[in-house]
């Protein structure tokens, strides 16, 4: 009796899960080809056009977060892993676990009144900085995990050798932990792939490639969000076929991930 | 110790080629193929892009202006973000935008703050009240039902809260299909959560009834409308809305009902002029309330007081506007976000709006600007200096 | 005979601190002290990113707090129009209070039978790729979650759950309104599906961290299999549950966008919840619908509401983080 309510709580939360990919599948499967992906977006009412700058701006994003927000967050957490069995370390610990849990929106109020009201241009800079603070704990914090698991006897080894500690660090702990550290980048990419709240506030949306540091560029879940309130059926439709594409990056990053380390760690991955 | 020494023992984890194939992957997944797929799509990409945010009740002309102009001058691009009248003008204050649009002219206290923004009618359209009125699984209410202000004001407002109160039922005795007669079901409001020129125009249609106590406003407080309304964002929003939530009613731009599938039904609405009569809003009936124009004031005038509500003329459907594009008039105040190609672009831009541009406004449903406002917008672009020169002759 | 370990110290005396001394240490920096330095630099990006926030939120929300004053959050008008400001956020607190309560009342109990049932029940084959794919449903951007909801859970909730129960509930206070599930209801079942995932998944882990001693201990007083559960692992693990659940609790609270898309958009006292079935608004809503369109006292008021969201999930999140990190802190390798 307990198994079969257990089971079916099981069931209740799969239930979404598989609703979300059948839905998004079904409606998105017939919108998506070569013309959806490298177009740009059409006029109301037409029934051409394609979701290429929102792709792009989402890879843009992608690169310039991950440019950011993993060397900093790397080093965060091997100072953590390496340096960091104090009081201070303690202290950043635990800031890091609060800043996780930062509601994203704001971390868009925060970037918006610093950069995009101070400079007067929304730009993917703005985005990717917002981005970034929403992924480095969580880079640190995979990445402090997954260096204490290197055992003691490898820097040992390595000292005995007279490498100095820097370099034991970056040539040895962390090649030994790079599947970690790897997974832990790139659940947060797709972690931030879909974040929207902080994009409104920072890249505006445009319907044109990316050109100018200074300009807007458009994104992924941006446009989801602008086409799925449209009452034009073509936009709408737009609107799945762009949630397909986002679904697909999202988890193939995921379940590759977990296929890849399958065995490796007891799912310590998951809280993102 | 079983281990052989020496040996680093690893528990399982990834391959050297996993781990390549995921930093291929990542670089892969980066801008860097972001921007090469754009180089490879557009060799030459276009040198200038304008900016320009605001109004989503004209996104539908602006975006059908913007493509044509783009074909025919392919170095110039026009980003415009439809993301509502305030926003726009917002923007425009922040300086983030080269143009904002706006149905609802300047207030006198923005005119202040900033300071060298002129108006530019761009176009003339019709806000209609659209609805979704269910009455069995084959039939619903089609356009058509009748309202005038005192029964519209009292719906949006709470005060009328089933389709089938007396006073909307008297207007519609001969409206409707016989047998067919209004539900007794309970009317959820749609209106405008963010700050709307739309609102601005139909709340001030509204406002001629005494009725109406939420005044007229971009964004009349909450307690304006009628309890448990809906409050989504834009035009296309609201739009979506009533399409898809039954007994519900809200005010749009008309192409966006019409643009819909299947188009959602609006009011006629009633003229007490020539007789009076309950007016279908089309574009000829939005066109006639266009024909009698209040003298306009110069682009770095006061707009506020310019309306086309309630047109004397018999045939006028009562809730027309003009929405408006509102520019720097020195565009040296964007610093050196700002150059001569884009500042000439942008006086080119708005030039073609006014004029080239107006092809696209019938067919969408839009009245295209009568001569004299276009004489009107034409002195004010040419007003527009950069580096105190005029751009446009 | 025990063996003495001679520690040889390779520290040298330390040498005085003076002008040439802190040149020659700066010209002969090894490798070794750039490194550590350099990451101690990175560590406090957090506290740097925190301190930020308040003193931006602070900063921005000071003019609406000085013309409102407590009145700001205890408030509920929203009126934007120039001369006749007046804003209050309770309306907004209370609805994400709302929202989050109802996806902690529907997430918890089911997030508690997923953990029980994985830690505890189900057959190891078959735990993991159970385990893997409910926690996939973590990976599913909010966006996408409110697209869904709005055009997918919506009708179906409307039809089985909204229209029986306004049909013979529909004189309850709780229950008033039209039923067409854009509303606070909707808003607390999507965030419940969206915690569910992560508070199954901690709460999973601190079961199975729970030592076999405790359960070996209470088969052998004769409990029942479920009688085990309960008094061997749930109550073992209460504290690092109770945590989970705070920390599905900040979640919610933070949450933005998949709330927006199916919650309704009330503004003013309207949005103060008195029904589950009546449109209501959360803070992060707000924020997000309001923010780009705002200039001078209304962006005042807006980054007053990021203010009171930030400070109630810092206060969640603060108390989540103590609860799960006194809990699980004493077991090696352990993730919170």
């Amino acid at each position: 009796m307990a198994y079969a309510m257990g089971l079916f709580c099981v069931v209740i939360a799969i239930v979404p899960l598989a609703s979300i990919l059948v839905e998004v599948i079904r409606n998105g499967f017939s919108t998506i080809n070569l013309q959806f992906i490298t177009s740009l977006p059409g006029v109301p009412g037409e029934t051409v056009g394609g979701i290429a700058p929102a792709i792009q701006g989402t890879l843009l994003l992608i690169g310039l977060t991950g440019l950011i927000g993993i060397p900093a967050g790397v080093l965060a957490g091997i100072y953590l892993a390496e340096f960091g069995n104090n009081k201070f370390g303690r202290a950043v610990r635990f800031l890091n676990d609060v800043l996780t849990e930062f509601p994203s929106i704001v971390v868009g109020i925060l970037i918006s009144v610093l950069l995009v009201v101070a400079t007067h241009q929304y730009s993917p800079i703005a985005g990717a900085i917002a981005l970034s603070v929403i992924t480095l704990p969580v880079i640190t914090r995979t990445t402090e995990e997954s260096i204490k698991t290197v055992p003691n006897s490898l820097r040992d080894a390595a000292m005995a050798l007279g490498i100095t500690r820097w370099r034991t660090t970056v040539s040895v702990v962390l090649s030994t932990a790079r599947s970690g550290i790897i997974t832990g980048v790139l659940l947060s990419i797709a972690r931030i792939s879909g974040e929207t709240a902080p994009l409104i506030l920072t890249i505006l949306g445009s319907n044109f490639f990316f050109s100018n540091w200074n300009q807007p560029i458009d994104a992924l879940p941006l446009r989801i969000f602008h086409d799925a309130f449209q009452a034009d059926p073509f936009t709408r439709q737009q609107a799945w076929g762009a949630a397909l594409v986002l679904i697909i990056i999202v988890l193939t990053l995921n379940v590759g991930v977990r296929l890849a380390t399958r065995g490796r760690y007891s799912s310590s991955r998951t809280r993102l | 110790m079983t281990a052989v020494p020496g040996a680093i023992v690893r528990r399982g984890g990834i391959s050297r080629t996993v781990f390549i194939i995921s930093l291929v992957v990542v670089a892969a997944i980066s801008g860097v193929s972001g921007y090469l797929i754009q180089g490879f799509l557009h060799p030459a990409p276009p040198t200038i892009t304008l900016i320009g945010a605001g109004s989503t009740f004209v996104n539908p002309i602006i975006t059908a202006i913007n493509a044509n102009y783009t074909k025919s001058n392919p170095n110039i691009q026009i980003n415009y973000q439809s993301v509502g009248s305030g926003a726009g003008i917002t923007a425009l204050g922040q300086r983030t935008v080269d143009f904002g649009a706006s149905d609802a002219p300047l207030s006198n206290a923005q005119i202040l703050s900033t300071s060298n923004a002129i108006t530019i009618p761009d176009t003339i359209g019709a806000v209609v009240i659209a609805y979704n009125i269910p009455i069995n699984a084959s039939y619903s209410i089609h356009k058509g039902l009748h309202l005038n202000v005192t029964v519209a004001a009292q719906i949006f407002q709470g005060g009328i809260t089933y389709w089938d109160d007396a006073s909307i039922v008297a207007l519609n005795r001969n409206g409707l299909p016989s047998g067919v007669s209004l539900p007794h079901n309970l009317i959820t409001v749609v209106h405008r959560f963010d700050s709307s020129g739309t609102t601005f125009v139909f709340t001030g249609y509204l406002s001629n009834s005494s009725v109406w106590k939420g005044g007229q406003s971009k964004q009349p407080k909450g307690t304006a409308w009628a309890p448990g309304a809906l409050a989504p964002s834009g035009n296309q929003g609201v739009a979506s809305i009533i399409q898809t939530v039954s007994n519900t009613i809200g005010y749009v731009e008309l192409n966006y009902a019409l643009s819909a599938t299947p188009p959602i039904p609006y009011a006629f609405l009633w003229n007490p002029n020539g007789g009076g009569s309950f007016i279908e809003p089309t574009l000829s009936s939005s066109g006639l309330a266009a024909s009698s124009l209040p003298s306009l004031p110069a682009g770095s005038g006061n707009w506020t007081s310019i309306n086309l509500l309630n047109s004397s003329n018999p045939g006028a459907y009562p809730v027309v506007t003009f929405s408006y594009i509102m520019v720097y008039q020195e565009l040296n105040v964007y610093g050196s976000a700002m150059n001569q190609a884009r500042a000439q672009a942008l006086v080119n831009y708005l030039w073609f709006v006014v004029n080239g541009g107006q092809d696209q406004a019938t067919i969408l449903s839009f009245v295209a600007l009568p001569s004299t406002v276009v004489t009107n917008a034409e002195a004010s672009i040419r007003s527009i200096t950069y580096n105190g020169q005029t751009l446009h002759s | 005979m025990s063996k003495t370990e001679e520690v040889i110290t390779v520290s040298p005396e330390r040498p005085s601190l003076n002008f040439s001394n802190i040149l020659h240490k700066l010209a002969h920096l090894s490798g070794d002290d750039i490194f550590e330095v350099l990451s101690n630099i990175f560590a406090c990006t957090a506290l740097v990113v925190i301190v930020l926030t308040g003193i931006v939120l602070i900063r921005g929300s000071l003019p609406v707090l000085g013309k409102f004053g407590v009145g700001f959050l205890t408030g509920v008008d929203w009126n934007t129009t120039l001369g006749q400001e007046s804003y209050g956020v309770l309306p907004y607190v209370l609805g994400t209070l709302v929202t989050s309560g109802i996806a902690i009342g529907i997430g918890i109990p089911i997030s508690l039978g997923i953990a029980i049932f994985l830690a505890e029940m189900a057959p190891t084959r078959i735990r993991a790729p159970l385990s893997q794919i409910v926690e996939v449903l973590a990976a599913v951007p909010s966006v996408i979650y409110g697209f869904w909801g709005l055009l997918v859970l919506r009708p179906w909730i409307v039809n089985y759950v909204e229209v029986p129960l306004t049909a013979s509930l529909g004189n309850l206070t709780i229950f008033h309104g039209s039923p067409h599930g854009l509303d606070l209801f909707m808003g607390g079942l999507i965030l419940a599906v969206m915690i569910i995932p992560t508070v199954s998944s901690i709460s999973k882990e601190v079961m199975m961290a729970v030592p076999s001693s405790q359960r070996e201990a209470a088969y052998s007083i004769g409990a029942t299999r479920w009688e085990v559960v309960r008094m061997g692992v749930l109550s073992y693990s209460r504290s690092g549950i109770f945590g989970a659940a705070i920390l599905g609790l900040g979640r919610a609270v933070g949450e933005t966008m998949a709330v927006t898309m199916v919650i309704g958009g009330a503004l003013g006292p309207e949005a103060v919840p008195t029904s589950l079935f009546m449109p209501g608004q959360t803070l992060a809503s707000l924020i997000a619908g309001q923010f780009n369109e705002a200039e001078s006292l209304q962006l005042s008021a807006l980054v007053g509401a990021g203010l009171a969201l930030f400070g109630l999930a810092l206060l969640i999140n603060v108390f989540a983080q103590f609860m799960v990190w006194k809990i699980l802190k004493v077991k090696a390798g352990a993730v919170e």
